[in-house]
């Protein structure tokens, strides 16, 4: 609702092309939410089938060859499953919540810069709406865990709320430090933006392809920007190793414990949809948006129509930032509460306030961002070098047992 | 009525409805946590509103910020209140009739006053009287004025407009020949002091109305910049003198603005820095004071 009034070209309405902007809308809202529902169930597969393969399994086999359509039958059993409604619930709370969070989540994808000129909402204020939307999230999550009326679902809750909100500071950081670099709100022009450039804002107009992207502005502080980023939005959707609302072996199933076939479904749409939207928002801040990564090198990836190849690389690069997630999750083990909020408060809201006062020299003077980024670069790789060939601590035994002689 | 209007304002009353219902219901229902959620209906409803006058910045300022942050404060403080589910804590203790009849008439005094004592705009404010020409006819005295939003609100010289979304209108008091015209035509500011004149859009014709022959033209998504406006009775063969609002100035008619987030940055970075400063550390205070009321007693 809020995306249809503030997003899209409201002067169609006003003019009197209202019919074509209702069409718009109706159909851009159409598509959305079942690609939503066809990009979550293909996902499960493919999380299944890494998670397998990665603990050498098989993984799904029985549907389809190779187990290739058993995320429509998983979408078929949740969908004629019977839906369980507690008797200590909150009924109302109870049965509006999955829609709450899936909402949060579905309205953030209206603003995304799919391809090149191209959003279903071109909104001025495109990151401000989709950081604003989606924290309906938290709402919606809080409703579910109190009105199911289960201590588990309740702890869930808490702790996936206390998680979203503490790592959206880093998230606002973050990026409030990238917008130094753009100076605008707006997806389409953040994108648009990452064409020409380069590191420190030399050259200003070279078409430098990778080199021109967000990630590459600031080194070594848009680099850490990403990866703080990446961590930060991996903790809001409730991934792994940040998955404690959800942790199995403590809680159940976290806050959606309660919930049986569609209204659960819409929990684990919802999921997957914020993992697109965080993928997509690092997308668009650090690695170029819909541009290709070879700036004018070899012309353009689809000669026929700019708008396919826009989508064709917004596209690869937000599910490769997705199959990233996943492929963390097999690797990871879980946090503690205790280290999820000292990572969160100690280690990355300080990095992310360094990465801010850093890009924001480097923008008013860029000599002045050539020299913090050599000094902390230099600062940085011998810390990690530090870090990388240090002997074992002693105490601990060695990784592997040394020969005896 | 267009059916966009009609469109407008039914969306208007269904999103004013939703924001007075949930606070009736944050107001009246027996459950705590019910009020605390209804109350997002109403922030949601309420950054609706802003959205209708167009205030793109401040409906994602008020989601992330009563939404995001305050709301779920509130949730939070609920729950982690001791056995707040045990104990009906809620409006339940009704006051007495002194205190309702109290609240509800100062209530509707100031609301009362608050309508009657503003000044509300009703109709387009003019900007400028003109005389336009025509050849071989008397010239026919025209008011000029600029709209933008549905025709509701005027805007003034030297204004900003959203979203490059204008209406410019030319009344005159009676019905023009039959075959004339009005053209309108715009100027976009290049340089300083150099104005470029946009490609002129087709003529409007002249509605007869109450008062007058009434021409309007809307300009739709201008990109951004400065432009100047003006216009001229178009009667075929001849050829005319524009009328322009403010030729000697170098002062622009209005600006094109993609939202209000440049406005409001600029407003804050300028004339009310030190507003903004202030706000901010007595948030930093709040904070300060937070921190010692939550910190563990040290036992000597």
């Amino acid at each position: 609702m809020i995306a249809l009034l503030a997003g899209f070209s409201w002067s169609d309405i006003v003019t009197g092309d209202w019919y074509v902007a209702l069409l718009g809308i109706v159909v851009v809202c159409a598509i959305i939410v079942n690609f939503i529902a066809v990009y979550a169930g293909v996902n499960t597969l493919l999380e299944r089938k890494i998670a397998a393969h990665m603990q050498a399994r098989v993984g799904p086999y029985q549907v389809g060859p190779h187990g290739s359509l058993q995320w429509l039958a998983d979408a078929l059993k949740l969908m004629v499953k019977e839906d369980v409604i507690p008797r200590d619930t909150d009924r109302l709370l109870f049965r509006l919540a999955p829609y709450i969070v899936f909402g949060g989540s579905f309205a953030a994808w209206v603003a995304l810069p799919y391809t090149v000129g191209w959003s279903p909402a071109v909104m001025n204020v495109g990151i401000l709406y989709i950081l604003a939307v989606s924290s309906a999230v938290v709402i919606g999550i809080l409703m579910a865990g109190w009105s199911s009326g289960s201590k588990w679902a309740l702890f869930g809750a808490m702790r996936s709320a206390a998680q979203i909100v503490s790592y959206e500071v880093p998230v606002g950081i973050v990026l409030l430090g990238m917008l130094l670099i753009y100076g605008t709100l707006d997806m389409q022009e953040i994108s648009a933006k990452q064409e020409t450039g380069f590191c420190f804002g030399f050259m200003p107009d070279w078409h430098g392809g990778i080199f021109s992207w967000g990630i590459f502005r600031h080194p070594p502080f848009t680099i850490m920007a990403f990866l703080i980023y990446y961590t930060a939005g991996l903790a809001e959707t409730n991934r792994t190793p940040f998955d404690i609302p959800e942790a199995e072996s403590e809680l159940v199933a976290g806050y959606h414990t309660e919930y049986s076939g569609m209204r659960f479904s819409f929990f684990f749409l919802a999921e997957y949809a914020n993992m697109f939207v965080v993928a997509a928002i690092a997308t668009t801040f650090f690695l170029g948006g819909w541009l290709p990564p070879f700036g004018h090198l070899l012309g353009s990836t689809f000669p026929v129509s700019p708008f396919l190849e826009g989508l064709f690389w917004f596209m690869t690069k937000s599910f490769a930032l997705v199959l990233l997630m996943m492929w963390l999750r097999w690797t990871l083990p879980r946090y503690r509460v205790d280290q999820l909020m000292d990572l969160c408060w100690k280690r990355l809201t300080p990095l992310a306030f360094v990465t801010l006062f850093a890009i924001g020299a480097g923008e008013y003077n860029k000599y002045v961002g050539l020299g913090l980024g050599v000094v902390v670069g230099a600062v940085a790789l011998a810390l990690v070098g530090k870090v990388a060939f240090a002997p074992p601590p002693e105490g601990l035994p060695p990784v592997r047992a040394p020969a005896k002689a | 009525m267009a059916v966009s209007e009609i469109l407008l304002n039914v969306v208007y009353y269904v999103v004013a409805a939703a924001a007075l219902g949930g606070g009736l219901a944050v107001a009246l229902s027996r459950n705590i946590v019910r009020s605390a959620f209804a109350l997002l209906t109403v922030l949601f409803a309420v950054a609706a509103l802003y959205a209708l006058v167009r205030a793109d910045f401040i409906v994602a300022a008020q989601i992330l910020i009563y939404v995001g942050g305050i709301l779920v404060l509130i949730i939070f403080a609920i729950m982690l209140t001791h056995k707040i589910t045990d104990v009906k804590l809620s409006n339940e203790s009704s006051p007495g009739p002194v205190s309702v009849t109290a609240c509800v008439s100062v209530f509707v005094l100031i609301v009362t006053g608050f309508v009657y004592g503003y000044t509300w705009r009703t109709g387009p404010k003019v900007l400028r009287k003109a005389d336009v020409a025509s050849p071989g006819q008397p010239p026919v005295p025209a008011e000029l004025s600029m709209w933008q939003g549905s025709g509701r609100t005027a805007v003034e010289p030297g204004g900003t407009i959203l979203d490059g979304f204008v209406q410019l209108r030319l009344k005159a008091p009676a019905p023009p020949s039959g075959q004339a015209r009005a053209q309108f035509g715009l100027l976009k500011l290049k340089k300083a002091g150099e104005w470029e004149a946009l490609p002129p859009p087709k003529p409007v014709t002249f509605a007869p109305g109450a008062d007058g022959a009434v021409a309007n033209f809307d300009f739709d998504r201008l990109p951004e910049g400065k432009y100047r406006w003006r216009v001229r009775l178009d009667v075929e063969g001849g050829d005319n003198p524009w009328v322009e609002y403010g030729v000697d100035k170098d002062v622009p008619d209005f600006t094109s603005e993609k939202g209000l987030t440049r406005a409001l940055g600029r407003a804050f970075m300028g004339p009310y820095l030190l507003a903004f400063e202030v706000v901010s550390v007595l948030l930093l205070a709040a904070l300060v004071g937070a921190a010692f009321l939550a910190r563990k007693e040290v036992r000597e």
